[in-house]
């Protein structure tokens, strides 16, 4: 592929894909600066993967398998932000509206999700994020390199794990 | 609430906190950062060609002008192996690690590569500090040996420079296996247990 067309490929994949590498970058992260220096790793070795991407593969199953790969050897201390650009920012978006009560419970919800996917074990915690997401078990397979069988046993007990966690951190 | 309500609460949460990727400044630091690595394998590659460039001449030329005894040129092998040797290893070894395979296969490449590097360094001594340290050994052995008629002056220096040579291998080489320890182990350690929880098959206990 051509620079320029890998360019408008990478564009296009930030608009559609940005959702994913948010959810993995802050499932792997406890503050908003290493959640914005992980998603700018995996952003980067996206770019560096892009030039092998091969057209048979499921773009949204290839992000996975890039975001999840670079946040699990990813190590805080050695990727320590060199320089502050704007090019990402995480930030909350004032709302317009107040929140209805189902929205505010969602959004609690989803905050304990996150606090509980983060003292997950790291294929764990993958696992759920591909779940919650509902990716069927072979794109999970797919993305993991397991078989699909296995998917479904490891999912059963990843989930009783959050479930353990969630219901410890219920209020 | 069960996992199938929490489920549905993360695909229907709002976008909060928010993501904003601003395409151009990413798309230069991305360039920059590839252009940067890129840059840094280049002059690794050089710096280490380059030494040796440079010593091979350098040394033949000190031992010209010093008129210095054979033993001098056994350091010349060294001086090709050491870097033929890591360009060889580099070039046999090259980085396959693709962040855009399975889970399983990039920590097997990375458990890979985390070995090798451990291997190098455990064995340090056979391809770095050797090679270095006999030719150095025996061109001082060599001068004592053609300088004996110096008397006690003379053991002393040759055994000063005999010491000063093994402390410098010591130190470099517990260094390696400190390096070894500190960093490549508990990282090996990752890898296994990442490896063992993706690998384990077993059906589920209760």
């Amino acid at each position: 592929m051509l620079d320029k067309n890998l360019e408008s490929l990478f564009r296009t994949w930030l608009i559609e894909h940005q959702g994913t590498v948010l959810k993995v970058a802050r499932a792997y992260t406890l503050t908003v600066e290493d959640c914005q220096d992980l998603a700018q790793e995996i952003l980067l070795q996206a770019w560096l993967s892009l030039p092998r991407f091969e057209e048979r593969s499921d773009v949204s199953t290839w992000f996975y398998r890039v975001a999840l790969n670079t946040a699990l050897s990813w190590h805080r201390q050695e990727h320590r932000r060199r320089r502050h650009n704007a090019a990402i920012e995480i930030a909350d978006v004032p709302l317009v509206a107040p929140e209805s009560a189902e929205q505010l419970i969602q959004r609690e919800a989803v905050e304990r999700l996150y606090a509980a996917l983060r003292q997950l074990p790291g294929t764990d915690a993958a696992l759920v994020l591909l779940y919650l997401d509902d990716l069927t078990y072979r794109q999970i397979a797919e993305v993991l390199g397991i078989s699909e069988n296995h998917v479904g046993v490891k999912l059963n007990r990843a989930k009783k794990a959050l479930s353990e966690l969630l219901k410890d951190e219920a209020p | 609430m069960n996992p199938d309500d929490f489920k549905q609460a993360w695909q229907a949460q709002t976008s909060q906190p928010h993501l904003t990727v601003n395409a151009e400044l990413l798309l230069n630091e991305l360039r920059r950062n590839q252009q940067q690595f890129n840059a840094m394998i280049f002059w690794r590659d050089a710096r280490e060609i380059g030494v040796g460039l440079v010593m091979i001449p350098a040394w033949l030329m000190m031992g010209m002008k010093l008129d210095l005894p054979w033993a001098w040129y056994l350091m010349i092998p060294a001086l090709i192996w050491i870097p033929a040797f890591m360009l060889i290893d580099r070039r046999r070894h090259k980085k396959v690690n693709v962040p855009s395979e399975s889970l399983y296969q990039c920590a097997e490449n990375s458990l890979a590569e985390v070995e090798h590097q451990t291997w190098l360094l455990r064995n340090v001594h056979w391809w770095y500090l050797l090679p270095i340290v006999i030719p150095m050994m025996a061109f001082f052995g060599h001068l004592g040996w053609e300088l004996r008629g110096g008397g006690w002056w003379m053991v002393i220096s040759v055994a000063g420079m005999f010491l000063i040579n093994g402390i410098a291998f010591t130190a470099v080489y517990r260094l390696n296996q400190d390096a070894i320890r500190g960093t490549l182990d508990p990282r090996r350690r990752e890898l296994q247990i990442l490896l063992a929880s993706l690998r384990d098959e077993s059906p589920e206990a209760g």
